[in-house]
C-alpha cells in the first residue's frame, strides 16, 4: 500500500509539473529474464530490448516527469527462482511493472507471487493460452494467432498428411500439442498419423528422433514436423536435421520458438526452406521496422538481429507508457484499466490493440529460413484477436476472459459464472 | 544468356517429345499470366493448378524460363496494371523492370508499387513437377538431378512417360541408375497394365529404403466400404456384420458414413422425441414413468419390419416416433445385407483407382 501511495503522490507531483530532478523516486521497471542457463540464448536479448526502450523513453523526457530506472535480475533458467526474483522485484525493489519470462513454466511459477502482490507483468512470448491472469498482459501470440494458422498452412499449402509434434517437456509444448492434436483430429487426420515426442530442456541427442521422423514417411504420406522445442536444444535438433540430409521440401519443420536470435548461432545453409510462424520477422518491410532494426544494430552491434518477442516487448512497453500517461499514475489497477483499448502500431504494419482479455490483435506471419538466417515472409494475415481460451478443446470453448467489463479471466459463458479470479494452476 | 538459349532448345525438343498435342492457339506467356493473374498473386497450392497447367501445356518455348523464374521468386507484379515483370533493385531503392519473356527493359517502379510473387514451398513443388518434362534431358546434370528430386516429391502420371523417354539417352551412370529406380517406382503407381505393375513391385523385393517402402505400403493399405451394388476392384475380404471383425455397431456406422442408412438417433434425440410425444403421461401407450432408463427408451427390436431386412441395419436403434410413416421409409431404405467389403487392393486395383 505504502508503495502505491508513494507512487500516486509522486505521479501527482509530476503532473503538477515538477521537474525531473524533483521526482522523489524514479519509476522502476523490473526485468525478469534469464541471463544464464538453457534459456539465456533467447532471453538475454529481451533484457537488452527493455534497457533500450527505457533509455529511449528517458531520452524523450521520462514518464510523468520522472526518470525510468530498469532493475535487472537473473532468474537463471531456474523456474522456482523466477518466483523468488519476482517477489524480490516487487517487495525489495518496489518496481512498478515487470517485463519478463520466456518459458510458460517460468510464467506459471511467477503467477501466484504477482497476483498476491498485485504486480503487473508483461509476457512477450507466444504461448499455449488456457490462462488469463488479471496481473499479466500477454503481448505474445495465443495459439489461434500462431499454432493453429501454422497447422492450417501445413495442411492446405504443403499438403502434409502425417504430423510429428516434437516439443520440450513442459507446459507450453504439452498444452499446445494437446490443442493441435484435437485440431488435427477435427480436420480428419487419424490418430495414428500424429506422432508426439517430448524431450527434456537442453536435449542434445537427436539422431534417433530425427531418424524416427524420417521413417514416418514409409507409408508414402507427406510428413511435417511441428516443433515446440525451446532453448538451446534447437541447435542440436537443426544440426541433426541437416546432418540427416532432411530437406525442407521433403519434411518441412515449422517452429514456434525459433527466431532470428536462435538461428544466429547456426549455419543455416542446410535449413533453408524450413519454416517459423511468428507475428514479426526482422525482414518485415516497413519504415517503422527499418528504424527499429537500425536503432537496435546501432546500440548492440551490426551483427545483432531482432525477433518477435522483442517486438512484443516494444509494443507492450509503449502501451504501458501510454497507459501510465493516460492514468497519470503507475498504480497497477489504474494502469490496468487504462491499458484496455490501447493501440500501438505494429512493426509489421497495422495496429495492435489491447483487448479486455489481456491479449493483443496480431497479424500471423509465416517465414521460410533463408541462407543468411533471416526469414522470407511468404504469408501474412490481417490482425487476428488473441483468444485466451481455445475454441478447439471442449472444456475451454465455453470459457471467456474479460477483465474490463466482466472482471473475470475465466468466465463460463454457459453457466454465466466466474470460475476463478486467481490462477491456481 | 547462353544458358537460357541452350535450355530453350532443349525445351523445344522436350515439348515435341513429350507434350500431348497442344492445341495451336495464339496464347502468349503474357496472356496466360494475365488470365491467371489473381491465383498467381494469391499463391496458394489449393488454387494454383490451372496457372501451372496452362503454362506447362502452352507449347510456348518461353514456358520453362517463366516457370523457373516464378519458382525462384523472381517474378514481380506491378500493382497498378497487374502485369508481371522481373525486377532489379537500383541504387536509389527503386526497381528496374524487365519483360519476363523477352528480357526487354520496361521502365522502373518504386518498391511500393510492386509486389514480389513468392510462391510457398507447396506451390514451388508443383512448379517443379511441371518443370520435370523440360529438365529431364537438360545438358546440366544438376538440373537433371533436380528434376528427379521433383518427381520424387510430387510424382504424377505424366512423369512416367517423360522418364522412360529420358533413360536411354542418359550418359551419367549414377543419374541413369536413379532414373531407372524412379521409373520402377512410378510404374508401381502409374503403370498401364497389371503385369507391368506386378513386375515393378517384384523388382523391389528386399529393398528396405524409405522410398521403396513409401511406394509399396500404400498398395497394401485397405479401407472398408459398404456398397449397395456389386463392388469393382480388388477386394481383400468380405465381412459380415456381427462378426468379430465387423461388430454390428461399426457396420451400421459404416452404412451411415456411406449415406446408405440414416444416422442412429443419439440418446438425447430419443429422449427429446419421446418427450415431444407425451400424451396424458404416456408415450404410445407406455407410461412415462417406465421410460426412465436408456434401455427402456431404446427402440424395441420386436418390430415385424425387421424380418424383411434381417441384419441389414445391425443397430437396433431406429428413429422411434409414435407416428410410423417416416419410420417405414427408413426401414425400407437400408440396402441389401450389407457387406463392408474392405477393399484390400492388390497392386492391380490401386493402379486403377489412383
Amino acid at each position: 500500500m505504502m508503495k502505491k501511495l508513494l507512487a500516486t503522490t509522486t505521479a501527482l507531483a509530476c503532473l503538477a509539473g515538477a521537474a525531473q530532478a524533483e521526482c522523489t523516486d524514479p519509476i522502476k521497471v523490473g526485468v525478469l529474464h534469464s541471463l544464464s542457463g538453457t534459456m539465456a540464448i533467447s532471453e538475454t536479448t529481451l533484457k537488452d530490448t527493455i534497457l533500450m526502450l527505457v533509455d529511449d523513453q528517458n531520452a524523450k523526457g521520462g514518464l510523468l516527469g520522472c526518470e525510468l530506472e530498469a532493475v535487472v535480475v537473473d532468474p537463471a533458467s531456474d523456474w522456482p527462482l523466477f518466483a523468488e526474483k519476482a517477489r524480490e522485484l516487487l517487495t525489495v525493489h518496489d518496481v512498478d511493472v515487470i517485463f519478463g519470462n520466456w518459458t510458460s513454466v517460468s510464467r506459471k511459477s511467477v503467477l501466484p507471487v504477482i497476483e498476491e502482490l498485485n504486480g503487473m507483468l508483461f509476457y512477450p512470448v507466444q504461448y499455449e493460452g488456457e490462462e488469463s491472469s488479471k496481473n499479466v498482459f500477454y503481448t505474445g501470440a495465443a495459439p489461434n494467432q500462431q499454432a493453429i494458422p501454422a497447422t492450417d498452412y501445413f495442411l492446405d499449402e504443403l499438403g502434409v498428411e502425417k504430423f510429428a509434434l516434437l516439443g520440450t517437456d513442459y507446459v507450453y509444448p504439452r498444452t499446445t500439442n494437446k490443442i493441435l492434436e484435437q485440431y488435427l483430429k477435427d480436420k480428419g487426420i487419424p490418430a495414428e498419423d500424429i506422432f508426439v515426442n517430448y524431450t527434456p530442456f537442453g536435449h542434445s541427442d537427436w539422431s534417433k528422433i530425427v531418424a524416427d521422423v524420417v521413417a514416418l514417411g514409409e507409408d508414402g504420406k507427406k510428413v511435417g514436423v511441428i516443433s515446440t522445442i525451446n532453448g538451446d536444444a534447437n541447435i542440436g535438433f537443426y544440426k541433426e536435421l541437416a546432418a540427416a540430409g532432411v530437406s525442407a521440401d521433403d519434411i518441412p519443420v515449422v517452429a514456434f520458438s525459433v527466431g532470428e536470435e536462435e538461428l544466429s548461432g547456426l549455419d543455416t545453409t542446410n535449413l533453408v526452406g524450413h519454416l517459423a510462424a511468428w507475428n514479426y520477422f526482422q525482414s518485415a518491410d516497413t519504415e517503422a521496422n527499418e528504424a527499429f532494426v537500425a536503432k537496435w544494430k546501432a546500440r548492440m552491434g551490426e551483427d545483432r538481429v531482432t525477433n518477435d518477442p522483442m517486438e512484443a516487448h516494444y509494443i507492450g512497453f509503449n502501451m504501458w507508457v501510454n497507459a501510465v500517461t493516460d492514468a497519470g499514475t503507475t498504480d497497477v489497477d489504474a494502469v490496468r484499466m487504462a491499458m484496455y483499448g490501447q493501440e500501438f502500431p505494429n512493426l509489421t504494419g497495422g495496429t495492435a490493440v489491447m483487448l479486455p482479455n489481456h491479449h493483443l490483435t496480431k497479424p500471423v506471419l509465416i517465414g521460410e529460413i533463408q541462407e543468411d538466417g533471416q526469414f522470407d515472409i511468404i504469408s501474412q494475415t490481417e490482425e487476428v484477436p488473441g483468444d485466451a481460451w481455445t475454441d478447439f478443446l471442449p472444456e475451454s470453448a465455453v470459457l471467456k476472459s474479460d477483465w474490463k467489463d466482466l472482471g473475470c479471466g475465466m468466465y463460463n459463458t454457459e453457466t454465466e459464472t466466474c470460475v476463478q479470479l486467481k490462477s491456481n494452476y | 544468356m547462353i544458358k537460357h538459349v541452350l535450355t530453350l532448345c532443349v525445351a523445344i525438343a522436350a515439348l515435341v517429345a513429350s507434350l500431348v498435342a497442344a492445341p495451336a492457339q495464339p496464347a502468349t506467356i503474357e496472356t496466360i499470366l494475365a488470365e491467371h493473374e489473381a491465383i498467381i498473386a494469391k499463391g496458394s497450392r489449393k488454387t494454383i493448378e490451372p496457372a501451372i497447367d496452362a503454362l506447362k501445356t502452352s507449347g510456348l518455348p518461353e514456358a520453362q524460363a517463366i516457370l523457373e523464374k516464378w519458382q525462384a521468386k523472381e517474378l514481380w507484379q506491378r500493382k497498378a496494371d497487374k502485369r508481371f515483370f522481373t525486377a532489379e533493385k537500383q541504387e536509389d531503392g527503386s526497381y528496374r523492370l524487365f519483360d519476363p519473356t523477352t528480357g526487354a527493359e520496361a521502365g522502373s517502379a518504386e518498391k511500393k508499387a510492386l509486389k514480389q510473387i513468392k510462391p510457398n514451398a507447396g506451390v514451388r513443388g508443383l512448379i517443379g513437377a511441371a518443370l520435370v518434362q523440360f529438365q529431364l534431358m537438360d545438358p546440366d546434370p544438376e538440373r537433371r538431378r533436380a528434376a528427379l528430386t521433383a518427381i520424387e516429391r510430387d510424382p504424377e502420371a505424366s512423369h512416367l512417360a517423360a522418364l522412360r523417354g529420358a533413360i536411354d539417352g542418359e550418359t551419367d551412370p549414377a543419374i541413369k541408375a536413379h532414373k531407372q529406380t524412379l521409373e520402377r517406382l512410378l510404374t508401381i503407381r502409374f503403370g498401364a497394365s497389371e503385369a507391368e505393375r506386378v513386375a515393378a513391385i517384384e523388382s523391389f523385393a528386399g529393398d528396405l529404403s524409405v522410398g521403396a517402402r513409401a511406394a509399396l505400403n500404400p498398395i497394401l493399405a485397405t479401407r472398408r466400404i459398404a456398397s449397395a451394388t456389386p463392388v469393382e476392384g480388388n477386394i481383400a475380404a468380405t465381412l459380415t456384420p456381427g462378426s468379430a471383425a465387423l461388430p454390428e455397431a461399426e457396420a451400421y456406422a459404416l452404412l451411415v458414413s456411406e449415406g446408405l442408412a440414416p444416422a442412429a438417433p443419439t440418446r438425447e434425440e430419443i429422449r427429446a422425441a419421446l418427450a415431444e410425444n407425451i400424451t396424458e403421461g404416456r408415450v404410445a401407450g407406455v407410461p412415462v414413468a417406465r421410460l426412465d432408463t436408456d434401455e427402456a427408451r431404446a427402440p424395441t427390436p420386436a418390430s415385424p419390419r425387421r424380418a424383411s431386412c434381417p441384419r441389414s441395419s445391425p443397430r437396433p436403434t431406429r428413429p422411434k416416433r409414435s407416428q410410423g410413416t417416416a419410420f417405414t421409409t427408413s426401414t425400407k431404405s437400408p440396402p441389401p445385407p450389407s457387406r463392408g467389403p474392405p477393399r484390400k487392393p492388390s497392386p492391380a486395383s490401386t493402379q486403377g483407382s489412383e
